[in-house]
């Protein structure tokens, strides 16, 4: 008896431990078919986190979506939301009309989604000082990635700087949820910031990528979003310093025809200074994951064939007015459409492919933008929906006016009127009729020709009312357009409401709300 | 031992059909299905019927599952017993589906219209093993009038699961073979060339693993004591450390009636107080199952040219998480009357949940946090009562019995400063200090704006623009102005009680069930009806929406790009009660010695309904709304619950 006892004591013993040892093993489990963060290797190449960021900078409200467009664009008097009158009825009394809600669910996309960019640009060059601390150096490679890095953390700095002023001044790691919580810091520091970033941008960025990377950011590119923030500042020498250094690099020339430019033909040609590349294949034919919704968000809003997409960001008719006589770019900006049972002949072939689109009877715009306008064929092949379309974000003709523009603040006209004759030639093309040249010596004159210049050959793209908002005309100009609902405080846009009641108090409103 | 293989039921969705203008045809004049409703709905809401008619039965599901157990156990050295049981549930779900080209006709354009320009197979398969295993040693004594029973043990649990899927597609002029939609037969991914094919596959792996140690004690069965703790492993935790957490728990019960000072009355025949405290964990990690270990995801790919190159970012932030734990203690009795014909059972309870696992938002930009936060408490009372009998010898027996249960539901702590709230689902859940969790936040509607002078007169409106016909919010604070801060509790997405009746009736070889159940008081936030982006069906109440002075003061003017009456208020709040004739059931036994002629033991046929009848107040297709921890009871479009009829055969050989 008693030695059955041992025996059983025995036996629970040892079960006991094989259970137990087999089981502290089992306690240990990693994810399966996953990457998890260290998996990268030790000092790791950033490549991956940086690839992120070009997909997020494609991303739907960063500057392929209707936030993108609603912000950037609505404002201005030259295109609005377009579609029908009850599609997104509320964005358009908020970006048409200047009827600000701090609710408005695109500010706050806007909003976020920049901020993603700038956190994980800001864990880049963490990761990046982490590693130069260990090894002690960096490789060509990771000097690259940083500057990318730094980039795209002004890029999205200086979008948030334009929308919403004064804002939080997030350029460190973020380890908890909380850490983002901070105050607003003024504008002037978050500018400071993005000429840091962009100074060390240009240091290591390559002047041109092979043909495997075409559309990777350039020292053009960063020299050219350079240009742009000294222009939302008016600084005049600096703007004009960095856009001579892009002109006399000698990557850009203004030979690509302007009605090939908005082409599938015409993607990174040789005045693509930041393009977002997108594209679309036959097992994605119609993916965010490597394309945008860019050209499916403007497309026509039709039905059958002419169902391109949602008709969002419409040229207006001032649009169309501000064009001179002849003016090849208005056929190049504007693309015309017949409504259901409208008559075909009241309208133009839009060319190259002679396409005369039939839109819903209930859209309110008048012309869709033609700079979004997708090849007939791609569209059979993949969807109608145009997710290949690249985005053109700077074209070297922008970068050939901020030198016009800022050589005549600066009181040189002369070399002003010569730069903005450039970009008039190739709009001119071969017909020497067309768009005499600007002779003018008057710096008021010029500047005037110069503003009207930036209208109508970036038409549609983007801008136009930081434009207006910088020159100090917004309210004229938009009165003047019957948008009278817009006052001085208009500017800046709220803070989205969702992130000042995240912050509980750390974020204020902006003045006036 | 059992097994099942079922084929599930082939849904469809609803939120077109809800959404959808009533008054649009389906058809054309030739009987051919429309693809769009009226201009004002398009891009929106598709036809409804085009996922009934083209899309249904081209799914085939089967679940194939089969569940077991064995165990051993010896009885030693008189007092002693040793049980291990070891049970698995193997499941295996397959499924593939026919993804068409949908031709649809349109009234603006001549001909017919594909709706899409490739049709498509899918395929998946998937695994799920649950291994169990139990290793328990049992003592039991008694030392005269004191009883004792010791366990101790471990448990373990396994959980291995993987899938594959893989889909191929071919666009409309590649098309050779068509996949026929009434030949399932081809219905598989070899059917379609490889040229746009995509394949995925995921899986898992959990173990948890416990020691357990209890005790039971009583003395002459009046009174009693029990204590027990646990050591519980989780492989959820391992990585950061915290694997192991101990929780225990105590109880005490006086059963009165066995006192001898009560033996002499016969009104009451049981009578027990009981109390009891412990402290449990769960290791509910929202659906993660390598909740410490954020997974890199793709994130889109950078694309240069026609090279493209995937980016991977972290899905949230790595957090020190650990086991959410409840700490609860309850008092109560039962108590057994008229010959245990009335039974009854009041408990009060009171429980903290602490460390709650929750997905908390980012700031900014910044991702989402899984982490540990906060304290809750839910108290209440939970009362249940039955009410047994027979009438008549060989006649009737019924049994009535009812239940309630009462919740007060209150934030304790955040874990931050007492005023800094929690916001989730856009602002429309508040979750702070003193309030119920995801309370429903925002606006106090006190009319709808007249005319312009009531527009006038009013406050200020620093929150938008507002009109006549627009909503008119309630000056909560008193500052003489509406502002963000005028914004406050609006409803409460936790009942106040939720209750329950059944009735069983048992007649000669008949019986009959009835169980219905209630909750009431809790609100429901509607989201649904959002006229964003087109006119949907509007609610019949918008019938009478204002269009004109003194027309309405609740219902405001039909304008979709009036945005303040977009904004969180409880113009939107709706009442969450309902009551629901949950279930019916109808049986009938074949006597025994018809039986014993076909060799069966026992024979009964059956009749069920379930959810017969729900009477609800919300104007959603269900009041029964899920949700996360920090934001509930909000519809933003749901399924309805289905009615099921079951007619059924219990067999025993």
């Amino acid at each position: 008896m008693k030695q059955m006892k041992i025996y059983f004591w025995i036996i629970i013993a040892a079960l006991v431990s094989i259970v137990q040892i087999g089981c502290t093993d089992l306690l240990d489990q990693k994810p399966q078919g996953e990457w998890v963060e260290g998996d990268e290797g030790s000092g790791g190449s950033y490549q991956s986190d940086v690839f992120t960021l070009y997909a997020r900078v494609r991303g739907y409200h960063i500057s392929s979506g209707t936030t993108a467009l609603a912000i950037h664009s609505f404002r201005s008097e030259d295109a609005e939301k377009g579609s029908t009158a009850s599609d997104g009825a509320a964005h358009g009394k908020m970006f048409d009309d200047f009827e600000y809600i701090a609710t408005n669910g695109l500010i706050g996309s806007y909003w976020t989604s920049n901020y993603e960019i700038i956190i994980l640009a800001n864990k880049i060059l963490d990761d990046i000082a982490q590693s130069e601390n260990e090894k002690g150096t960096l490789s060509e490679g990771d000097l690259t990635n940083k500057s990318e890095a730094h980039f795209f953390r002004a890029y999205a700095f200086f979008n948030l700087v334009r929308a919403f002023g004064d804002v939080p001044k997030i350029d460190f790691r973020i380890e908890n949820a909380e850490d983002a919580n901070i105050p607003k810091s003024p504008a002037a520091e978050i500018y400071a910031l993005i000429d840091a970033d962009l100074t060390a941008a240009e240091e290591h960025l390559p002047q041109v990528w092979p043909p495997v990377y075409i559309g990777r950011v350039t020292w053009g590119a960063a020299r050219a979003l350079h240009a742009r923030s000294y222009m939302m500042r008016n600084d005049w020498s600096n703007m004009h310093a960095a856009a001579v250094d892009v002109i006399q690099s000698g990557h850009y020339n203004l030979s690509t025809p302007y009605n090939q430019i908005f082409r599938e033909t015409g993607e990174n040609s040789s005045e693509s200074v930041f393009e977002l590349q997108c594209t679309a294949t036959a097992s994605q034919p119609g993916s965010n994951d490597i394309g945008s919704q860019f050209a499916q968000v403007q497309g026509v809003r039709g039905a059958g064939e002419w169902n391109l997409g949602w008709g969002w960001h419409t040229p207006t008719e001032m649009m169309a007015e501000a064009f001179e006589a002849g003016d090849p770019r208005k056929d190049e900006t504007l693309l015309y459409f017949i409504k259901t049972g409208g008559d075909p002949s009241t309208i133009p072939a839009n060319q190259p492919y002679n396409e005369k689109p039939i839109a819903n009877a209930d859209v309110i715009n008048k012309y869709y933008n033609k700079k979004a306008y997708t090849n007939p064929s791609l569209r059979a092949t993949y969807t109608k929906g145009g997710f290949w379309y690249n985005i053109r974000l700077i074209r070297y003709s922008d970068v050939v006016l901020m030198a016009a523009e800022a050589a005549n603040e600066l009181g040189q006209t002369g070399q002003a009127m010569e730069y903005l004759e450039m970009v008039r030639a190739r709009a001119r093309g071969s017909n020497a009729s067309l768009l005499p040249k600007v002779t003018t010596i008057d710096q008021a004159e010029m500047r005037d020709a110069i503003r009207h210049e930036r209208r109508v050959e970036l038409g549609m793209e983007f801008d136009r009312f930081y434009d207006l908002a910088r020159w100090g005309i917004a309210r004229d100009v938009l009165h003047a357009a019957g948008k009278t609902g817009y006052q001085e405080r208009h500017a800046l846009l709220p803070i989205p409401q969702n992130e000042i009641d995240k912050s509980n108090g750390v974020l204020v409103q902006n003045p006036n709300y | 031992m059992n097994a099942s293989r079922t084929k599930p039921t082939d849904a469809k969705g609803v939120s077109g059909a809800i959404r959808a203008a009533p008054i649009s045809p389906i058809y054309n004049a030739q009987g051919d299905l429309l693809h769009t409703l009226p201009d004002f709905q398009r891009a929106q809401v598709w036809n409804p019927l085009i996922d009934v008619i083209t899309r249904a039965n081209h799914n085939i599901a089967t679940n194939n599952r089969a569940a077991g157990n064995v165990y051993g156990e010896i009885d030693f050295l008189d007092h002693f017993s040793f049980k291990t049981t070891f049970s698995l549930d193997y499941a295996v779900a397959e499924n593939r589906s026919l993804s068409p080209i949908i031709t649809v006709y349109n009234p603006d354009i001549p001909g017919a219209e594909n709706l899409n320009t490739s049709e498509s197979l899918s395929q998946s398969k998937s695994t799920r093993t649950v291994a169990q295993g139990d290793y328990i040693l049992n003592y039991d004594n008694s030392f005269g009038q004191h009883n004792l029973t010791l366990t101790g043990g471990l448990t373990t649990n396994f959980t291995e699961y993987s899938s594959l899927g893989g889909s191929r597609s071919q666009n409309i002029e590649d098309i050779i073979f068509s996949i026929p939609s009434n030949d399932s037969d081809k219905w598989w991914i070899s059917s379609i060339p490889t040229k746009s094919s995509a394949n995925s596959s995921s899986q898992y792996k959990r173990f948890t693993m416990s020691y357990l140690l209890r005790a039971l004690y009583n003395y002459q069965n009046r009174y009693l004591f029990n204590a027990s703790y646990r050591r519980d492993g989780a492989s959820v935790f391992r990585s950061v450390g915290n694997t192991w957490d101990n929780f225990y728990s105590f109880g005490a019960g006086w059963v009165v009636s066995e006192e001898t000072f009560m033996k002499d009355q016969s009104l009451i025949d049981y009578l027990k107080l009981k109390g009891s405290w412990g402290v449990l964990g769960s290791q509910n990690t929202g659906g993660y199952n390598y909740p410490t270990y954020p997974r890199l995801e793709s994130s889109g790919s950078a694309v240069f040219g026609d090279n493209i190159i995937t980016g991977y970012s972290i899905q949230y932030l790595p957090q020190d998480l650990s086991w959410e734990k409840t700490y609860a203690w309850e008092a109560g009795f039962e108590l057994n009357m008229f010959d245990n014909r009335l039974r009854l059972e009041p408990v009060y309870y009171n429980k903290v949940t602490k460390d709650i696992i929750v997905m908390l938002a980012g700031f900014s930009g910044a991702k989402n946090a899984l982490e540990n936060l906060g304290e809750i408490q839910n108290r209440g009372v939970e009362v249940s009562a039955s009410w047994a009998d027979q009438i008549g010898s060989d006649g009737l027996n019924y049994s009535l019995s009812a239940n309630l249960t009462t919740m007060d539901n209150k934030v304790l702590s955040l874990g931050r400063g007492p005023e800094d709230a929690i916001f989730a689902a856009g602002g429309i859940s508040r979750s702070l200090e003193g309030y119920p969790v995801g309370h429903l936040f925002g606006y106090k509607v006190a009319g709808v704006y007249q005319n312009r002078e009531d527009v006038k007169s009013y406050y200020p409106n620093s929150v938008g623009g507002v009109a006549p016909g627009d909503l008119k919010f309630t000056d909560v604070n008193g500052d003489g102005e509406i502002t963000q801060d005028d914004r406050t509790m609006i409803g409460n997405p936790t009942p106040d009680f939720t209750y329950g009746f059944s009735v069983n009736l048992d007649y000669k070889n008949f019986d009959l069930g009835v169980d219905m159940m209630g909750v009431y008081g809790n609100e429901i936030y509607r989201t649904w009806d959002d006229p964003t982006y087109a006119q949907l069906n509007y609610l019949t109440n918008r019938m009478d929406r204002w269009n004109g002075e003194g027309t309405s003061n609740w219902e405001p003017i039909l304008n979709p790009s009036r945005s303040i009456n977009l904004i969180n208020s409880n113009y939107f709040v709706e009442d969450g009660s309902f009551f629901r004739i949950r279930n019916i059931q109808l049986g009938y036994t074949f006597e025994s010695d018809f039986l014993q002629r076909v060799y069966l033991k026992s024979l009964r046929i059956y009749a069920n309904v379930q959810n017969l009848k729900t009477w609800t107040r919300n104007t959603g297709y269900t009041p029964e709304i899920g949700g996360s921890a920090l934001a509930f009871g909000i519809d933003g479009g749901t399924y309805p619950m289905p009615m099921v009829y079951t007619f059924g055969v219990n067999l025993t050989f």
